[in-house]
């Protein structure tokens, strides 16, 4: 499994990279603040959550509980 | 010595005590509460669907400074809804103009504003953030017309479906909660307060039940915690650092710099609120904490205009979405405009 958190940079980003590693200790999560690929992948709001390249959330900080939650 | 150390940290509870009572239980909550249902219940790819290539020039802007007031956010999260009003269609006035006022004024932020620093400041925040926001906008896209046909790409954002009832009861919802926050504010007698919130929450709860599933209650709780966790915290220490800090320099310590309604001072403060970055309402305490060490009201106002809008990492990242160009006339007009406004208000109350 592949996750991604989709942000420029702002401390919701960071929160939100925390809270998907905590949630999926193995899994690789990367961190993608090119605004360009940003915007291709269709995003509105920042911190997104892209799991295995479909976005699963935008402009929310999940809780480890509500990621795990969204990915099953 | 000792008692004038005592003497600053009863100053200090004296000015949270006032503070809590006074504000945080009937104006301050309701507002977290409002703000936290912005972020998690308000669907915002509407926005750049009514803010399509469509749109009218006097519908788009009024669109995109209307929609902005409904979401409490920093100048960094919106970047990529800004970046898609701007391509799909309404064109780069109308998305400045939202860029601008999205983190600049909010309800939460002019609740925030009005209940710590002052109700004048509050006035001012709002009225002239959206004037600003569509002056900025309309002198951005006359400038720069000839660029702006050069882009028009589709974006791909349809991923989320509104349901049709969605909007009568978010309606209703957000009616109940601002009358939550106008007759928590509202200067009438305390029995009547009480029955009417009581009323008033009860009605909430019923709304909560019959129309909200569970992760939409879920998401609503949780976003308006990380505001109270956010902002709380800080605007305690800065209330009771300036209630400290008052007491132990009578002639203040900000006072020989920026203690003047100049313009040296406004700029000061206007440069410090561009470059600096903040999350989104952090500006109020920092603010409050500044006119406790003596930051005269004009240099005060420019940096609660400024400091929000923008800061060094948006700037970078607006420059790859709109050009160097622009960004430059962009971050310029914003000085300008703030350190006027700093100038005349402060040549106004002195």
């Amino acid at each position: 499994m592949k996750i991604q958190v989709l942000g420029t940079g702002c401390p919701k980003c960071k929160q939100l990279v925390e809270n998907a590693k905590k949630a999926f200790p193995e899994a690789k999560v990367e961190k993608v603040e090119d605004i360009d690929k940003i915007l291709e992948a269709g995003v509105m709001m920042t911190p997104a959550l892209v799991v295995d390249g479909k976005v699963v959330s935008s402009g929310k900080v999940l809780s480890p509980d509500d990621i795990k939650k969204l990915v099953k | 010595m000792t008692d004038i150390w005592f003497q600053a940290l009863g100053s200090g509870i004296a000015a949270l005590g006032d503070y809590l009572w006074a504000h945080v239980l009937t104006c301050l909550i309701p507002a977290f509460f409002i703000a936290g249902a912005m972020v998690a219940l308000l669907p915002k790819e509407i926005i750049t669907k009514r803010l399509g290539s469509k749109v009218p020039i006097y519908k788009a802007y009024p669109l995109a400074v209307g929609a902005a007031l409904f979401l409490a956010v920093c100048s960094c999260t919106i970047l990529p809804l800004f970046a898609g009003i701007k391509k799909k269609g309404a064109g780069i006035g109308p998305a400045i103009a939202f860029l601008y006022t999205a983190p600049a004024t909010n309800v939460l932020a002019v609740t925030l504003t009005g209940s710590v620093i002052g109700w004048d400041f509050a006035f001012f925040r709002i009225i002239l953030s959206v004037s600003f926001a569509i002056l900025i906008g309309i002198i951005i896209s006359r400038l720069f017309r000839e660029e702006e046909k050069k882009e028009e790409k589709e974006l791909a954002s349809d991923h989320v479906k509104v349901p049709k009832n969605h909007y009568k009861k978010l309606l209703m919802f957000f009616v109940t909660l601002f009358t939550i926050l106008i007759v928590g504010a509202a200067g009438i007698r305390l029995d009547v307060k009480a029955g009417g919130m009581l009323a008033l929450i009860a009605f909430l709860v019923l709304q909560l039940r019959l129309g909200f599933t569970k992760d939409e209650i879920h998401n609503w709780l949780n976003e308006t915690k990380m505001f109270f966790k956010m902002i709380f915290p800080l605007l305690l220490v800065g209330v009771f650092a300036a209630g400290v800090l008052t007491a132990l320099i009578p002639e203040n310590f900000l006072g020989t710099y920026v203690g003047t309604n100049t313009l040296l001072p406004t700029l000061a403060a206007v440069l410090f609120g561009v470059f600096m970055y903040f999350p989104t309402l952090v500006e109020v305490p920092m603010a409050k904490m500044f006119l406790g060490l003596g930051m005269a009201k004009g240099p005060l106002l420019a940096y609660l205009l400024a400091d929000p809008v923008i800061s060094l990492p948006t700037i970078l990242v607006v420059r790859k979405i709109m050009g160097g160009q622009r960004t430059l006339v962009y971050v310029l007009l914003i000085i300008l405009f703030t350190t006027i406004s700093g100038l005349l208000y402060g040549s106004l109350v002195s």
